[in-house]
């Protein structure tokens, strides 16, 4: 199977690989996995005080379908607010990247991991500010 | 011996069918009892009783290795060459029932997911099991995409290589109890089979690539 010019672009060069503090109030982790091919997707946002994405990282063991459908994720998510992100499809993740149909669970995983990443940040915040909230969290409340 | 009288369909449990040749009862073998024409494997029922095994979990591998090759020289094409259309039909259909039948019950994990299904309960792929094992792999992932290992490396891989192998070998291990559990009707046993599944499938596609990593080094 051949891979589109895109999704090699991904893999090669990997836009914002890496880890952010899970314990950080301002951050939502996602940790989703397909057992069925073994692949875990680890994605992660950093949100401002107004609800934008402020960063985000991911790690993705796997292939290169779905190590280039995080990347791209988090490239997308980067600036948008949270209601923005949680319109992402994975259909817009397979038209981008032109994965064919065996690869389209790759794109799943990816929205998957954007949407628990989004679910555990609201989760995490949802009293008070996620300012305050890091604060607490600073002391070592949690 | 079956009894033409209790016009039941089912007799000790397994269904009873006519011979597509002589019209007769067959008995519950793959050939006809009474003109020894070979008959379709199906509907002999599920591939444990294909093998002649009850329906759990634990197998003993030897005595399923000899059943497959004694039912595989029975069916075997060649032997049907000069038979009839329908006779080499069946050889070549139960031939390919019997090496999915074998390639299934003779894989623990492909064995546990086909006795989920055999007790007609929906099988949920869980999309978040242990976070702490996600992180692991994820560990190890990154291990894996680094162009060169150093002996250091190398060391870490092996050893979470032998790591997560024994956790899949537990794992597997629990599933002889877990289905012992759910076939005498604990139902609570079925989500952690699921679980446990699950992460074997997790630890398998890790190992395998650790290995190749590792065997390239080597």
């Amino acid at each position: 199977m051949a891979y589109s010019e895109k999704v090699i672009d991904h893999f090669q060069n990997p836009r914002n690989m890496g880890s952010l503090d899970k314990n950080d109030k301002a951050v939502g982790t996602g940790i989703v996995g397909a057992p069925e091919c073994g692949d875990v997707m680890k994605l992660q946002l950093k949100i401002g005080p107004t609800g934008v994405i402020e960063d985000a990282k991911f790690k993705t063991f796997g292939c290169g379908s779905a190590i280039a459908s995080s990347s791209l994720a988090t490239e997308w998510v980067k600036g948008k607010t949270i209601g923005e992100a949680m319109q992402i499809k994975n259909t817009d993740i397979v038209n981008e990247l032109s994965l064919p149909p065996v690869k389209i669970h790759c794109s799943v995983l990816a929205e998957d991991a954007l949407k628990a990443a989004l679910a555990d940040y609201l989760k995490k915040n949802a009293n008070g500010t996620p300012v305050e909230e890091n604060e607490k969290a600073k002391e070592g409340v949690q | 011996m079956p009894n033409p009288d209790s016009g039941a369909m089912t007799l000790n449990g397994a269904a009873r069918h006519l011979c597509w040749s002589c019209r007769e009862e067959t008995g519950q073998g793959p050939f006809c009892t009474h003109c020894v024409k070979i008959q379709p494997v199906e509907q002999m029922g599920d591939y444990f009783a294909l093998f002649g095994l009850s329906r759990r979990y634990e197998v003993d591998d030897a005595a399923l290795k000899d059943k497959f090759w004694e039912l595989s020289r029975k069916f075997h094409p060649d032997f049907y060459a000069a038979k009839s259309e329908p006779e080499r039909e069946l050889a070549r259909d139960n031939s390919a029932y019997l090496n999915a039948a074998f390639r299934t019950l003779s894989d623990p994990v492909k064995r546990a997911e086909y006795l989920l299904a055999c007790q007609a309960r929906g099988y949920r792929v869980n999309l978040v099991p242990p976070q702490e094992l996600f992180e692991d792999i994820l560990t190890a992932g990154e291990l894996l995409e680094s162009a060169a290992l150093t002996d250091d490396d190398e060391t870490t891989l092996r050893a979470t290589g032998r790591t997560f192998a024994g956790r899949r070998a537990e794992r597997i291990e629990s599933l002889a109890r877990l289905f012992e559990r759910l076939l005498n009707g604990d139902e609570s046993a079925q989500a952690e089979i699921e679980d446990a599944l699950n992460e074997i499938k997790y630890l398998r596609t890790i190992g395998e690539r650790i290995e190749q990593r590792l065997g390239a080094n080597v």
